[in-house]
């Protein structure tokens, strides 16, 4: 550890502290003028923290000394991170620090002392802040494990300050799972939207304000300030799996400097992203939050598989996979949803990634170019197109289907699409024909989405699901075309998406036909009609 | 020089537990007895600590008896390492006993439980010195049964229930225990412990399976791991406060011992063995972890979160066990020797750590006396030094630095994250599970600690009848669970020495933790942890404008509030109830009636919640129905006639000539 | 896309808010301002850059909640001024009161005046809260805000605009009145 590793520790922590309120300002301010207001500066939470500096403070009667050590337990988990993580700098003095179980330990400290704290002063809407807070915190852990767990396997190095020594996005694409993963985490951490309403006033719907309430004057000035650098370490991180932070080692004064704007920037453009999601997203039930943790969970899960896979392969990554990755992982998501829009939604998008597939194989195979070309082109117009247009048309003629039926609730959904993805990762890998398909991780997809869509079709009981199911079952069978008979010949191809199309226009038909008659699309019910 | 000192240790400190018994028996040499006792497990601390000044990872030999059942006491590395933290324990423990009878003297007759509890150190301790299988099991049985009268110390009916469970279980397993010293000692009795490695290997593939299948569930039975477990949250809370604590943070280590000495020396082990190990761990973790989440019953909560860790700890021995059953000849053995220590650190962490919360429980619920969460609460403004101590051991039983335990899972994560990078095929799906899993269990742990803290210490008294006493004439009660706080961390503290020794212990010929899973400097990290606490709060001193501060109460929107409406420990776990709703077996009721009978609209409404063991009903309420058929059947060979019983005398003796000849 | 009209919509064509300028020349009411002692408190907190409000109901008929409730939208939009509304009197550095006192509710505002930190800046909104309004006289009400805790500034009106309450709280952070 040298002087000039000490120096760059001092000044990434520095910034971070800086430029903290700042964050926390401009996530309020973009969201404002996106609600066509004005909006406060986004310097102002410097004002208000000097504000409450400036302030008396108020101490409940019922609290004890816990009360007191809370600020300075949860400032001190917080300013931790923003000196020991890569932030600015990858090769600090602290990197030994960076380890990704002791961090996830430090942001859990931090948890459990505002748990605390809400607890210590006797009222009801601080113990129902901690209850939620301390759920939150537990569950999110496995997810983090899984993240960075996979993390370290892809880049041999336990510390993140190794992990991100490299643009993970850019050397492994694949890996834009884990981000996303990461973001969904990073999301529940900062007690942002889905998971927590910043800037309610009602009690009954806070998680981390309710844990605060009774703290005043510079005991909360502490408090915001530390949720404040917490938002801007996180807010670094994101960035950070694309761009990574400047390595110490080379690095000259000019260097520095522009590190730190680049730190700056970073943070900016991830608070300005972040105010537009808060925009367009509302606030889950809490009670709706095991789908959300569940969700997060699976996706960190799914990226480890494909970490794994990639590992097993080889190490060249091509984009097919990637592409091939994410059609399965729209597949799961639909898998547990309920809502007609959502599931037609993901499963455009899954097609998307089969037309993707289709434009990837196509750089590789120039001879098949043009066919190729073709397949992607009409799968985008019929598939993620067409189809979705056909049979929202067709349900809108029956308004009262927009919550579909299903067996199992979307936490569950999820769970057992993880245990068939993993049941097909293994049964695939002994079957022979692994061996002699040259593209095998489409065969994973297309196996994969066969068996997704079938369980779609059991799972869900609902006519409307189970054509889209069936949709899905077609994909997978499109996707095994692409990669054992290249050369089908154009017109059966052509006739496969006629017939997609036509079996959603008129199915669709059916089951609206369906729910006029009997007024319901419940396959449960309709089993009533055979008696 | 070393030798002869740990022989004086040795003897004296065994005769002196042994002595300090029996003297406590009488009312006139109780009190001098008491402290005999913590004395007597100093002097056996000291040979501990003598023995790892010696060069180590040699067995030593006491004495050998020849005439005396063969039994020659025998300290080897894994016994010694037990051996030094199981006396220095008991010793504080010892010292709380002092303070804790005398509060109890009218609920348990202090003569006998200082006297069963002198036993059941000494079996303990005993056990590790054991060189067969005759003794082993001789002092094993003195354990469990001065546990099983001292789960009765209070002779009520739940008492009664609790140890009948705990004497069945606990026979079960040193049943099966027996069977398999029977099968290695090829029907001899007195089969050399040392000799395990030698008839392993000669054993047929079978019978080794049998008898690791028979070691399996005797220690998994004393350990808790579920399915074994149900005996364990009941039996472990019914006992005195400082014998639950001995129960849980030293009875269920020796288990560990016993599984670890089997493990480490087994030559043949069947393939899916880890497997099976491992799976039994994760389960136990989740169910530990989730039951310790939801559980109102301050000590019953203690109780799961042993199951919890005993689950982690059988998970890292598992792996272990997957590791020498599939990859023996491979360059992944290298990760055998740490994984053994990584489970050994979090073993005495454990032991540190959950008889610390035992003996707090007891302090707490001397106060309130009750065990329910729901009526504490306060107790961090009448006990301020005590629920500081309290919250260090809290904090040092979850996986956070600078505390020991965090060592434990750190180093099954690093292992299994290496192991995925260097092995395929069957062991990446186990290691996938384990990592998705283990953070699961970690969270819920978390939460089911945070829980047990913050509502047994903080906000206002939940139950006005409290002695709001101070701490100031109980120091003995406080300073003992001090020291184990201090125990815990420093295991974290010195976490390196600590893995060095051990493995050098074991036998391990290469400094494993520096080559195989990258290492961290835990004396660096704890003056991160200390710099940075000092930080903010120089922060806060040089940037407070106004240092002004008022007290007022509890913002109450305008109405007051009391006690009542606090958070109470089964609100708190609501949402963790509502998530896992599936796993758990949960009974709502809510029942009405009219206050008047003309008027239907008015009316009491009561509501309980019943949380049932689903293992309970669905595994072992099945069992005893068998059991109770099956014994109807038999039953019939019971006709209340004398000639009868003496013809079946009469063909048992044939049969069994027959067979003999 | 939507979103795409909607960045448009924010770039290129003016907000929904309305200037500030456009409503505060007018000068129909007369806002009351009492004491030396707030302009000592706003130059102590950095001049009100950044205040916080608690509303405090103490029996208003909810008229005035209603305006209260305005300055929040996005046409008069408080927080644009540093101002925002939090959830407990804790966090507060200026209670809005509203309503005549209601003995029933008496004790409720001298508990929040008492949870919330000093210093804090009372402001009375409305005519029941400067002397009871229309309910003075009554035998359940204990009259203006003044008769249970110190009054910084007084916003009359039954109940006022909500562009006359900011009218009368930035002038007197402005110290201009």
């Amino acid at each position: 550890m040298n002087s000039f590793q000490i120096l760059a520790t001092i000044l990434q922590g520095l910034t971070i502290l800086l430029v903290a309120p700042f964050s926390v300002g401009l996530v309020r301010f973009t969201k404002a003028r996106l609600q066509g207001r004005r909006g406060a500066s986004p310097f102002l939470p410097y004002y208000t923290i000097l504000t409450l500096l400036k302030k008396e403070m108020v101490i409940s009667k019922s609290t004890s000394w816990v009360f007191r050590a809370v600020p300075f337990v949860v400032l001190a988990s917080t300013i931790a991170l923003a000196f020991i993580l890569p932030l600015v700098f990858s090769g600090g003095a602290l990197a030994f620090a960076s380890d990704f179980l002791v961090v996830a330990a430090f942001m859990i400290v931090g948890s459990i002392f505002l748990v605390l704290g809400g607890l210590d002063s006797a009222s009801a809407f601080g113990g129902m802040g901690s209850s939620r807070e301390m759920t939150l915190a537990s569950l999110i852990e496995p997810t983090v494990i899984l993240i960075f767990g996979a993390l370290a396997f892809v880049t041999g190095s336990f510390q993140l300050d190794g992990m991100f020594a490299q643009s993970l996005i850019f050397s492994a694409p694949h890996l834009i799972i884990l981000m996303i993963a990461f973001v969904l985490v990073s999301l529940a951490e900062n007690a942002r939207y889905p998971v927590d309403n910043p800037a309610t006033h009602l009690e009954l719907t806070m998680v981390h304000e309710a844990m605060i309430l009774e703290y005043s004057g510079r005991y909360l000035a502490l408090l915001e300030y530390a949720s404040a650098i917490k938002l801007a370490a996180f807010s670094i991180l994101i960035a950070n799996f694309v761009f990574p932070p400047v390595t110490i080692f080379s690095l000259s004064v000019g260097g520095g400097i522009l590190a730190i704007l680049l730190a700056i920037l970073k943070v900016s453009m991830v608070a300005v992203l972040l105010g537009w999601l808060e925009m367009t997203i509302v606030k889950m039930r809490f009670y709706r939050m095991p789908e959300y943790l569940s969700l997060a969970f699976f996706t960190a899960f799914f990226g480890m598989m494909v970490a794994v896979y990639v590992k097993l392969t080889g190490p060249d990554i091509k984009y097919y996979t990637v592409f091939a990755a994410m059609s399965v992982f729209f597949v799961v998501l639909l898998f547990g949803r309920l809502r007609l829009k959502s599931i037609l939604r993901y499963y455009a998008a899954s097609s998307l990634m089969i037309a993707g597939i289709a434009y990837s194989l196509a750089l590789m195979a120039p001879e098949e170019q043009t066919h190729l070309l073709i397949f992607a082109v009409v799968t985008i117009a019929v598939k993620v197109l067409l189809v979705p247009y056909v049979i929202k048309i067709m349900e809108k003629q029956q308004r009262h289907t927009a919550n579909l039926q299903s067996f199992l609730r979307p936490a569950s959904s999820y769970l057992l699409a993880a245990l068939l993805l993993v049941f097909v990762f293994f049964i695939v890998q002994k079957t022979p024909i692994f061996a002699l398909v040259e593209w095998s991780s489409l065969l994973f997809a297309s196996v994969g989405l066969l068996v997704l869509g079938l369980a779609t079709m059991i799972v869900h009981r609902n006519v409307f699901s189970q054509i889209i199911g069936l949709l899905v079952v077609e994909n997978g069978i499109a996707i095994f075309t692409l990669v054992t008979v290249k050369s089908l010949p154009l017109i059966i191809e052509m006739g496969v998406f006629t017939v997609t199309a036509l079996t959603a226009l008129i199915l669709s038909l059916l089951g609206s036909r369906i729910k006029y008659f009997y007024g319901s699309v419940d396959t449960e019910e309709l089993r009533n009609l055979t008696e | 020089m070393y030798e002869s000192l740990l022989t004086y240790f040795l003897v004296a400190g065994f005769l002196g537990l042994l002595v300090a018994s029996i003297l406590s028996l009488f009312k006139a040499t109780f009190k001098s007895a008491a402290w005999f006792f913590v004395l007597a497990n100093v002097l056996n601390f000291f040979a501990g600590v003598t023995y790892f000044l010696t060069a180590t990872g040699y067995t030593f030999i006491l004495v050998r008896f020849n005439s005396f059942f063969n039994f020659s006491p025998t300290l080897s590395g894994l016994s010694a390492i037990f051996l030094t933290v199981i006396s220095l324990v008991s010793a504080l423990v010892g010292v709380y006993s002092v303070r804790y009878l005398d509060l109890y003297q009218k609920t348990y007759n202090k003569y006998t439980t200082q006297f069963l509890m002198g036993l059941f150190v000494f079996g303990m301790q005993a056990v590790l010195l054991a060189n067969n299988s005759f003794t082993f099991l001789f002092f094993w049985e003195v354990m469990s049964l001065s546990s099983f009268f001292l789960v009765l110390s209070d002779k009520t009916k739940e008492s009664f229930n609790a140890a009948f469970l705990y004497f069945i279980m606990t026979h079960l397993g040193a049943s099966a225990i027996l069977g398999g010293f029977l099968i290695l000692g090829n029907g001899s009795l007195f089969f050399d412990l040392s000799m395990i490695q030698e008839v392993t290997q000669q054993l047929t593939p079978t019978l080794a399976t049998a008898a690791f299948c028979l070691f399996l569930f005797g220690f998994g039975s004393k350990a808790g791991l579920v399915p074994l477990h149900v005996w364990l949250p009941e039996a472990h809370p019914q006992a005195p406060s400082n014998i639950s604590a001995l129960m849980s943070g030293l009875m269920l280590k020796v288990a560990i011992y016993g599984f670890l000495m089997v493990v480490l020396n087994f030559a043949y082990m069947p393939t899916w063995a880890g497997t099976l190990v491992i799976i039994l761990g994760l389960v136990s973790g989740v169910v530990g972890a989730l039951y310790a989440a939801i559980e109102t019953d301050m000590k019953k909560a203690f109780a799961y979160s042993s199951i919890e860790n005993m689950g982690i700890i059988f998970s890292v021995i598992g792996l272990a066990i997957y590791i020498t059953a599939n990859y023996a000849h491979s360059n992944l053995m290298r990760y055998f020797i740490p994984l053994i220590v990584f489970a050994i650190i979090h073993s005495l962490s454990h032991a540190f750590f959950k008889t610390a919360l035992f003996l707090s429980s007891g302090l707490v619920i001397s106060r309130v006396h009750s065990r329910s969460l729901e009526l504490m609460g306060g107790f961090a403004k009448s006990l301020p030094l005590f629920s500081f101590f309290f919250l260090l051991v809290i904090m040092g039983s979850l996986p956070i630095p600078p505390f020991g335990t965090f060592y434990g899972e750190w180093g099954l994560i690093h292992v299994a994250i290496s192991l995925m990078s260097q092995a395929g095929g069957m062991l990446l799906p186990i290691v996938v599970l384990i990592l998705s899993v283990i953070g699961l269990i970690g969270g819920l742990a978390v939460f089911a600690m945070i829980k047990i803290f913050a509502i047994s210490m903080l906000g206002l008294p939940r139950y006005r009848e409290h002695e709001i006493k101070s701490e100031l004439g109980d120091g003995l009660l406080v300073w003992p669970i001090a020291g184990l706080a201090l125990g815990v961390l420093s295991i974290g503290i010195f976490a390196n020495y600590f893995i060095s020794i051990i493995s050098n212990v074991l036998n391990s010929s290469e400094l494993i933790t520096e080559n195989a899973i990258g290492s961290i400097s835990s004396m660096q990290l704890l003056s991160v942890v200390l710099g940075f606490l000092l930080f903010a709060y120089l922060l806060n001193y040089f940037f407070a404008l106004n240092k002004k501060e008022r007290s007022y109460h509890t913002w109450d929107c305008g109405q007051p509030i009391n006690s009542t409406m606090e958070y109470t420990a089964a609100a708190f776990s609501a949402p963790i109830r509502f998530f896992f709703l599936n796993l758990i077996g949960r009974n709502k009721l809510i029942t009405s009636e009219p206050v008047v009978v003309t008027n239907p609209w008015i009316r009491n409404y009561s509501f309980s919640l019943l949380i049932s063991s689903a293992w309970k009903s669905s595994v072992y309420l099945p069992i005893e129905k068998f059991m109770n058929f099956l014994s109807l059947r038999v039953k019939l060979i019971q006709s209340g006639r004398i000639q009868y019983y003496l013809l079946l005398l009469l063909a048992t003796l044939i049969v069994a000539l027959s067979i003999a000849l | 896309m939507k979103f795409q009209k909607l960045v448009n919509f924010l770039l290129f064509k003016p907000s929904v808010t309305e200037n500030y300028q456009s409503f505060a020349s007018k000068n129909d009411e007369d806002v009351e301002i009492i004491g030396q002692e707030i302009k000592q408190i706003i130059n102590d907190l950095y001049g009100g850059r950044s205040l916080r409000i608690r509303a405090v109901d103490g029996g208003s008929n909810n008229s005035e909640e209603i305006e209260l409730t305005a300055l929040n939208n996005a046409y008069y939009d408080i927080d644009r001024f540093g101002l925002s509304f939090v959830a407990s009197p804790r966090h507060a550095d200026m209670l809005f009161v509203t309503g005549p006192i209601t003995r029933n509710l008496e004790t409720a505002v001298r508990t929040t005046y008492e949870a919330a930190p000093k210093p804090c800046i009372v402001v009375a909104i409305g005519d029941g809260a400067i002397d009871g309004g229309i309910w003075q006289d009554s035998y359940a009400v204990v009259g203006g805000v003044d008769k249970v805790i110190p009054v910084h500034i007084k916003i009359p009106g039954d109940p006022p605009a909500p562009a006359a309450i900011l009218r009368g709280v930035l002038e007197a952070l402005k110290g201009k009145k």
